[in-house]
């Protein structure tokens, strides 16, 4: 009997094929081009390369800390204690993560920077001849991180909280554990998964962080940053072992980081009954705790309202005044009445669109053959889809821009850059994380026996794919769709790398707004990426 | 003979050297076999393989004398109820019957009808999660009915449904199918649903067909140790123990409890424990030679710490 290869198998070899092109051979192109002896020993040499490491390391470790200690204590108010607008601000304050990170940046800008609302209402209440401070360099970049990413510990720790089982607690005590004994022997220890998970996510956010640094590092150069500037300068080379260096830096992090995970214990305990979270007795708390809630909120919602602000004054009439003298819709109207500026909406909608229509389909595709077919290649296909996630979008940015300038086509190399097609590419590769978890984890979910019962209805393969599997699969589809498109819409790592002017997207369109102190139409911008992101954000989410 | 359903010498081989099969069994029009084992005896595998759900790897299945080995489930027109019913969660009741129905005139009629056949008419609009376990089950079997398929399948049809439901439903459900009349095949692990559902039990053992028969044939006349344990109580006695009881030679004795009795003379041995199920209590003696037997007899037959004498009334030489 000859064994003939499985119709599932060709197709596992060729989206393996195809994953690793985009995926993989890029990397190894600039790793091979990388060891180039004089580039190695300009990197070596050269103090300002090894500060920029260092301090893409230790900004990283920074925010973690600081994320940490924001979010999580965060994170036990909002779980566990009961005060009047609990759901609403609970819900609020996990906004920022949604954001596209340079529409926070520049919200950001127009607030705490030196000629930002706070810092105008403070120079002329003291009468001062200068801005009280210039809002530059790391502690503006650890302000930026810890403002936007607080998120990932506030959402996990509420999860781990969600999942904790009350009678885990009530057994502590009844073993006579205090309550600071409770909460180091039993409670932390079972949060470690969780945090972990948050640390390694706001450590790899930190590392890949391209806006913040660009925006406000001024002299201050982390690798990202370095490596663009590197880029621009013509120095190819250095900027290839540049590159190396930070994926080596993050694959290093990663590794290092998934060691202190642990197991996960909490899923083979089974699932409990989580704590209530208790109301507090006396009022004048509750009322302090609300108060502290809700001033909160306003603080971490305040960049994006002063975005708004911002976007609402015309060219050149907020000068020196503390509140914006004239208000209109001017920056709008000549958003979408110039054709010039509403080309990069375009441009961000349609390649954003193009690449999460793919990277659905790859997943989809991925998800069949990793679930369901079991094929022999199932690890090398979810390795390479979360492959992206795992490395600074300035990798790949870099990676892509190397390996398709050149026409090679023995290679599979292709001159892709400077046509509309490389954006979207580098879009595809990002998103591939996104959709590929969300699909995997929504087909992992899935009975297998709907399909068959579908099957054995009488019902085809395709029938059965657009009957049953794929409104079965629909929420994690839907939100890793609108994470992707998201990301895509609102990118600006892989943009700045790879525009050419025909294609560029909305961020550079911020970017060359800013410089041409157009504060108000960047604002516009922003506030527009805003709106398009939170309304595919709550399609995506909505069950 | 020739069966409606006929399985010929079918084997599935799974890896690290497991073997199904190979099986054969002819089923005739309108009959209901039980597949009986315990798990991992391959009873599922079996039904798999007729559904369509595996490949064989050899032997065949033929329907009416057609072939459909390879025939795909969807083309198969096998109708099959899932143990964990594989409802679809996203579709209502109404449309989970018509799932399987062609889009025609009478569509709306058809699935009206099928869910009259279990007792569920008017149940149209209502949502999958808000029927209770008994209604799911039936939704199920409406469905796997409503296109009219050639052969019903059954994967664990009750296993999921508490002990109090459990055998209303089960009458329910052969009520249907014998309504019906359509050739069923059901996987179970449970002798009395296999008995009280089947009218033929296949009785499957590491992936080996043991016996096949009526239920009153395997439990008087089980072909070897394994069905006559697995199918009912049995009492198993060898040596001296079984020569007392009449056994002649080498042979191995296999009695039901409910075949001993105490009496003057017998086996000897000494009540051990006595566990009261209401009409009869079960005695558990220990013989001389520390066998340990199960009598089943009046409540007040003997008492604990009793040196008894034990005879047969039937027994099942092996």
């Amino acid at each position: 009997m000859t064994v003939r290869p499985k119709r599932s198998d060709i197709a596992a070899a060729a989206l393996t094929l195809l994953l690793a092109w985009l995926v993989i051979y890029p990397i190894f192109v600039v790793a091979a081009d990388a060891a180039h002896p004089s580039a190695l020993r300009a990197f070596l040499t050269r103090s300002g390369e090894w500060a920029a490491l260092w301090a893409s390391v230790w900004i990283s470790l920074v925010s973690v800390i600081l994320a940490a200690a924001i979010g999580i204590p965060l994170a036990f108010l909002f779980e566990w204690f009961d005060f009047p607008g609990r759901k609403t601000l609970g819900a609020l304050i996990a906004l920022p993560v949604v954001l596209p990170p340079l529409v926070g940046v520049i919200a950001f800008l127009f607030l705490y920077g030196e000629s930002g609302f706070v810092a105008r209402a403070i120079q002329s209440l003291l009468h001062l001849q200068n801005a009280p401070w210039r809002l530059q360099g790391a502690v503006a970049i650890l302000l930026v991180h810890a403002y936007s990413m607080y998120v990932y510990f506030y959402l996990f720790t509420r999860a781990g909280l969600a999942k904790l089982d009350v009678s885990m607690l009530e057994a502590a005590q009844a073993l006579g554990a205090d309550r600071r004994a409770t909460l180091w022997r039993v409670i932390v220890p079972l949060l470690r998964p969780s945090l972990v998970g948050a640390a390694i996510l706001t450590f790899m956010t930190s590392l890949g962080s391209f806006s913040a640094p660009y925006i406000f590092g001024g002299g201050f150069r982390v690798m990202t940053t370095q490596i663009v500037a590197t880029k621009l300068n013509g120095d190819l080379p250095l900027a290839m072992v540049e590159t190396v260096a930070l994926a080596l830096v993050a694959v290093a992090g990663l590794v290092i980081l998934r060691r202190t995970e642990g197991d996960d214990i909490l899923v083979a305990l089974g699932k409990g009954i989580a704590p209530r979270p208790r109301p507090i007795r006396r009022a004048s708390v509750r009322w302090l705790a609300a108060g502290a809630g809700w001033a909160l909120a306003v603080l971490l919602l305040l960049p994006h309202l002063t975005l708004g602000l911002v976007s609402l004054v015309p060219y050149g009439a907020w000068t020196t005044e503390v509140l914006p003298p004239v208000i209109n819709l001017d920056n709008y109207r000549r958003l979408f009445s110039e054709a010039e500026r509403l080309r990069p909406m375009w441009n961000s909608l349609w390649m954003a669109a193009v690449s999460t229509a793919v990277a659905v389909v790859i997943a989809l595709v991925g998800g069949w053959l990793v679930v369901r077919r079991r094929v022999a290649l199932r690890r090398a296909i979810e390795a390479l889809l979360v492959l992206p996630w795992a490395l600074p979008g300035t990798v790949f940015a870099i990676a892509l821009a190397i390996t398709f300038s050149v026409h090679a086509p023995l290679q599979l190399r292709l001159v892709l850059v400077g046509t509309a097609v490389i954006l979207p590419l580098a879009y595809l590769v990002r998103a591939l994380p996104l959709t590929g978890r969300g699909v995997l984890a929504a087909y992992r979910q899935l009975d297998p026996s709907l399909e068959e019962a579908a099957a054995s209805l009488g019902a085809g393969r395709w029938r059965t794919l657009a009957r049953v599997t794929l409104p079965q699969l629909r929420p994690g589809l839907a939100a890793g769709a609108s994470l992707a498109f998201v990301a895509a819409l609102g990118d600006i790592v892989a943009s700045i790398v790879l525009y050419t002017y025909e294609t560029r997207p909305v961020s550079i369109e911020i970017l060359s707004s800013l410089r041409l102190s157009e504060t108000g139409v960047a604002a516009a911008f922003g506030v527009v990426l805003m709106l398009v992101s939170a309304v595919v954000l709550g399609v995506g989410a909505r069950r | 003979m020739s069966g409606f359903l006929q399985i010929q010498a079918i084997e599935k081989r799974w890896g690290h050297g497991v073997t199904i099969g190979p099986v054969s069994l002819d089923i005739a029009r309108g009959e209901i076999l039980a597949l009986l084992g315990p798990s991992g005896s391959g009873k599922t595998t079996m039904l798999r393989l007729l559904a369509g759900f595996e490949t064989a790897d050899g032997g065949r299945i033929a329907v009416a004398s057609e072939d459909v080995t390879s025939v795909p489930p969807a083309q198969r027109r096998f109708g099959m109820v899932f143990q964990h019913y594989a409802l679809f969660p996203h579709l209502d009741v109404g449309e989970n019957v018509g799932f399987g129905l062609h889009n025609s005139p009478d569509k709306g009629a058809k699935i009206a009808a099928a869910l009259a056949l279990v007792d569920l008419a008017g149940y149209e609009r209502r949502k999958v999660h808000e029927l209770s376990g008994g209604q799911q089950q039936r939704v199920a079997l409406a469905r796997a009915l409503a296109p009219e398929p050639r052969v019903l399948l059954l994967d664990e049809p009750l296993s999921n449904l508490d002990p109090a439901l459990r055998e209303r439903t089960r009458h329910e459900l052969r009520e249907v199918i014998t309504r019906v009349g359509i050739t069923t095949v059901f996987v179970t692990h449970e002798q009395e649903e296999a008995f009280d559902l089947g009218d033929r039990i296949a009785v499957l053992n590491h992936g080996r067909l043991e016996q096949t028969g009526a239920p009153d044939e395997l439990y008087e006349h089980p072909v070897n140790l394994f069905v006559a344990t697995f199918v009912g109580r049995a009492n198993v006695f060898r040596g001296n123990a079984a020569r007392a009881l009449g056994a002649n030679g080498q042979s191995v004795l296999v009695v039901r409890p409910e075949r001993l009795r105490f009496a003057g003379v017998g086996l000897p041995g000494v009540v051990r424990e006595r566990r009261y199920i209401g009409a009869a209590a079960f005695f558990v003696v220990e013989g001389d030679d520390h066998e340990r037997f199960e009598v089943l007899a009046e409540p007040d037959a003997a008492k604990v710490g009793e040196r008894v004498y034990v005879e047969a009334t039937r027994v099942i030489a092996l």
